[in-house]
């Protein structure tokens, strides 16, 4: 079987450097006003949004997985 | 044409169905690779598929090998469509090495470098181009004859008028 297809997309996406959660980001609206509002949705008709996505996806599955193997090496 | 066989498809068998009678021919259930991963995770939690996966990992079988498996089983389900399937591996990847290291087993990725093996007659023809290019030397020394200083023409010395004078006189 060819894999060379998903080693270079694993390789890939290992060189992405980690992406920030736009869905966390909060933003004041005005000067006087405090309310925290969510940033604004990215450009989904951007030609890299399916990229964008899947690397969000990976990266947040792969900080789960070193949060729990830290968690384990600490006990 | 000792082990022919005779139960093949038959070339353009493929293109006998009915156009769109196949799940992959007709447009994906899926769209875009959150949807896709939002079909393939909660299946990849169940601890049915994590205890067969585990099994599977523990055989040494690349998790690259198994996404990619995965990922066409959903193409061929007419799940979603080949691109967003390749861009869902990582993430599929990522959530069986967390099912791995949460049952405590080793695994391999796929992404090792293969350790290189050297061959017997990978050996044989370096030290046997060695050995021949030692003796090409030596027969090299051999062949090239010994040049007298006498044998040598003397040098021609510069005779112009702003030539260096020779400093012996």
């Amino acid at each position: 079987m060819n894999t060379n297809v998903v080693r270079n997309i694993l390789a890939a996406y290992n060189r992405i450097p980690d992406l920030p959660d736009e869905t966390e980001m909060v933003q004041s609206k005005g000067l006087l006003s405090k309310t925290k509002m969510p940033a604004k949705k990215p450009n989904g008709n951007s030609p890299y949004a399916p990229l964008v996505d899947g690397v969000k996806q990976a990266q947040r599955i792969k900080k789960v997985r070193m949060e729990f193997l830290e968690g384990k090496k600490d006990g | 044409m000792d082990d022919f066989s005779f139960n093949r498809p038959i070339p353009g068998e493929s293109l006998t169905a009915e156009l769109g009678s196949r799940p992959w021919q007709s447009p994906p259930q899926f769209s875009t690779v959150d949807d896709a991963l939002a079909y393939y995770l909660p299946r990849m939690g169940q601890k049915n598929f994590a205890k067969g996966l585990v099994d599977v990992m523990e055989t040494g079988v690349p998790l690259t090998n198994l996404a990619n498996v995965i990922m066409l089983s959903g193409v061929m389900e007419g799940k979603h469509s080949v691109d967003v399937g390749i861009l869902t591996i990582p993430a599929i990847i990522e959530t069986m090495q967390l099912i791995g290291d949460s049952a405590g087993v080793k695994y391999t990725t796929g992404l090792e470098e293969p350790e290189e093996e050297v061959s017997s007659s990978k050996i044989k023809r370096v030290l046997s181009k060695q050995i021949e290019e030692e003796n090409g030397n030596a027969v090299q020394e051999e062949t090239v004859p010994m040049i007298s200083e006498e044998e040598l023409e003397p040098e021609e010395k510069p005779m112009g008028l702003m030539s260096r004078r020779d400093t012996n006189v």
